[in-house]
């Protein structure tokens, strides 16, 4: 369904701080399943993550969505299709501080014009269903780490996307949130949605999760 | 379709909602910046609106003045001028009618306040009579039946009986204003018989004025001669160039205002530059991120000038411009109470308003035009 | 916390939360400026025509009398009737005088 040829991203080409995140990458990605990429931290998966999801443009190569290819695609559109299709989680959450939790939630849906009521009653559900609807009103930074994480998952819920983009989920979490947070992908992938993330946290391979592993080292798959 | 339901409108709420969340996040400031836009609008409009009120009030009694004023210069210097004029005058062809116009200033030590004296020809009152303007009857603290005393100019007092104090809605044109019998007038200055201030000329056709000023000229080589035009062109000049200065001073502080937001947005905080990786990350296209800052910018201005432009009409023409009557009045001691007319100037308005609003946006939009066109990957890498 | 979610997806407790947006307060703070400027434009009409009687009035005395300087600057002789001043007026004292009342500063030498 998601498909990399011959992907390579250059950062700050032709300067001296020039440098290649990712280099002729080439793989797919099967819909539905939870896919994990494994390297250690600078091994380029982050940028992988971006490039899958249309955040980015590659150097050079080609990036297909459903046999479609998105890499060319101008602003306007990459990000529309965007919205519609993949969720992203961040590493540092990357909450609106001063915002509130519903606030929040409900960002990735203004620029679908869908009608405020609709919106607000799905992010309710969605804060719900993560046990969060009492924090609804609670301002971003107030909140602990763990409800972060999930105020997170919530709001790359929103437009309904069927590909759930996760850079290290578990990077700031405990064990037992950890744990916590793997139980929602799994729910996620019940649901019928693709989980693709990044990790080189041993508890999320150990938690028999993950149904592929993609192996990252110096921005080249190597498994 | 219905445009309230659709989808672009929707989209455009949703911005808005964020632009007002972001004025929200840091209100002491935003409230600030209010404040001081909204008064400097008010102070911009203000003077505006009154300067041209003004201006109008002064070109409508300017309508009455005279067509031509025939003064005499002696040595350079305003002289009195014999009845002789007014004779070669009367003849003159074009002139319709001429008369003397008999006037002039005193002032009061004990009042500290300069007087217009005018005997009248038209109506004058009776001898030891005199009429006086409500503002002042106000300053002195006389009314009808009193009896006011001025030294004359040989030192001695003289006494008038107050017969008439003219209605308050005069007082733009006769709030320094006495009217005194033409004999009582000669007497009081020691202007001999025969002569007068100066004399007033009416003219049968008004195109013809130029020429008419110019045989008077011919015919009294000592005369200064002023026509109307002339008068309403001096009232012009003054409050053109008075509202001039006060707008310069005004538009200075607008600009510095709008450097000094420019200078505070400009290098947009790390933290703003994240969020708008965010957004962008979450699905926001650059011109959403542009709109909606564009939504803040103008939001803040929009309402600031419509609070201060309200606020200055308000100002100047149900409360009769308090503010200003304080520094015009100056060292006055006699000051006329009155109230302006206003009069919509659409033009005016909008000039008004696109200077205002137009800078402060533009300052707040610019610094965030990079940032909104990086592509959201950034915000991945921290 | 260690517990799944699903058991706490039954319930929805929801509390009542706001449901204020930024932008219906942005739209009643513009329609009432803008229906406070539409209201003094309005009235516009009004204030001009009780004005315009009082300065007929006023108009009549000045008309009559023909001195129609209107009596903004009285501190001094010579800025009183500014239209009929002549040119020395302004700088009685000496050529380069430079203004000693609030006035003057406001009121150019009459042009030649």
């Amino acid at each position: 369904m998601i498909e990399l040829v011959q992907v390579s991203k250059t950062f700050n080409a032709g300067q001296p701080n020039e440098f290649t995140a990712v280099r002729e990458v080439s793989f797919g990605i099967e819909p539905g399943r939870i896919t994990a990429l494994r390297g250690p931290s600078g091994s380029g998966k982050t940028t992988l993550l971006g490039l899958i999801g249309g955040l980015t443009r590659p150097s050079s190569g080609r990036v297909r969505l459903d046999g479609r290819d998105i890499s060319a695609l101008p602003e306007r559109f990459l990000t529309e299709l965007r919205r519609a299709t993949f969720g992203f989680v961040f590493q540092q959450f990357q909450l609106i501080r001063g915002l509130t939790v519903l606030e929040n939630v409900m960002l990735p849906a203004t620029p679908t014009g869908r009608p405020y009521a609709e919106v607000r009653a799905r992010a309710l559900q969605l804060l719900a269903d993560f046990d969060l609807d009492g924090r609804a009103e609670a301002r971003a930074q107030w909140l602990s780490g763990g409800e972060a994480q999930r105020v997170a998952i919530a709001r790359a819920l929103i437009n309904d996307p069927k590909v759930i983009l996760a850079d290290e989920p578990t990077a700031h979490l405990d064990s037992v949130l950890s744990r916590q947070i793997l139980a929602i992908f799994a729910d996620l992938r019940a649901q019928g949605r693709s989980v693709i993330l990044s990790s080189h946290d041993p508890l999320v391979f150990e938690f028999g999760l993950v149904e592929r592993v993609v192996e990252i080292r110096d921005g080249q798959v190597t498994s | 379709m219905n445009l309230f339901r659709s989808a672009w409108f929707e989209r455009q709420r949703g911005l808005i909602d964020y632009s007002v969340a972001n004025l929200g996040r840091r209100r002491g400031r935003n409230l600030g910046l209010f404040m001081a836009y909204t008064l400097l609008v008010f102070l911009l409009a203000s003077v505006v609106l009154y300067g041209d009120a003004l201006r109008r009030e002064a070109r409508q009694l300017l309508a009455d003045a005279p067509e031509l004023v025939v003064q005499r210069i002696t040595a350079g210097r305003h002289d009195l001028l014999p009845d002789a004029w007014l004779e070669q005058l009367r003849g003159l062809r074009g002139v319709r009618a001429a008369e003397g116009r008999l006037w002039g200033y005193h002032y009061d030590p004990a009042a500290q306040a300069n007087y217009t004296l005018l005997a009248p020809n038209d109506a004058p009152p009776a001898p030891g009579q005199i009429e006086i303007g409500a503002a002042l009857a106000r300053a002195s603290g006389v009314a009808v039946g009193d009896v006011l005393s001025l030294r004359g100019f040989d030192g001695k007092p003289f006494a008038f009986n107050i017969s008439r104090v003219f209605e308050s809605e005069s007082e733009l044109a006769s709030a320094d204003l006495m009217r005194v019998n033409p004999a009582d007038l000669r007497a009081f200055f020691g202007i001999e018989p025969g002569r007068y201030t100066d004399l007033a000329l009416t003219v049968s056709n008004p195109s013809e004025v130029r020429k008419v000023a110019e045989k008077v000229l011919d015919r009294l080589p000592g005369a200064r001669v002023i026509a109307r035009d002339e008068m309403r062109r001096t009232y012009e000049a003054v409050f053109n160039w008075r509202q001039g200065v006060l707008l310069t001073f005004l538009s200075t502080i607008m600009l510095a205002f709008a450097l000094l937001a420019w200078d505070k947005a400009s290098g947009l905080s790390a933290e703003e530059r994240r969020e708008i990786g965010i957004l962008k990350a979450l699905g926001w296209d650059t011109g959403d991120v542009l709109r909606m800052k564009l939504w803040e910018g103008a939001l803040l201005s929009v309402c600031a000038f419509l609070a201060g432009y309200v606020l200055a009409w308000l100002h100047v023409f149900y409360a009769d411009a308090p503010l200003f009557t304080a520094v015009l009045k100056g060292w006055s001691v006699l000051y006329p109470q009155f109230s302006l007319a206003p009069q919509i100037d659409m033009a005016q308005m909008a000039t008004l308003f696109f200077l205002t609003v137009l800078p402060y946006v533009a300052a707040t939009l610019a610094p965030v035009w990079r940032a909104a066109t990086l592509d959201p990957d950034e915000v991945m890498r921290e | 916390m260690a517990e799944s979610i699903d058991s706490q997806k039954t319930q929805h407790r929801m509390p009542p939360v706001s449901s204020r947006r930024g932008s219906t307060l942005a739209g009643w703070a513009l329609a009432a400026g803008s229906l406070a400027l539409l209201l003094i434009l309005l009235d516009s009409g009004r204030l001009a025509a009780v004005h315009e009687a009082e300065l007929r009035q006023g108009q009549t005395r000045a008309s009559l009398d023909r001195l129609t300087d209107p009596a903004l600057f009285t501190e001094a002789r010579y800025a009183r009737h500014a239209s009929q001043a002549d040119r020395h007026a302004a700088f009685q004292d000496h050529p380069l005088a430079l203004e000693h009342f609030p006035a003057g500063s406001l009121m150019p030498p009459p042009p030649p």
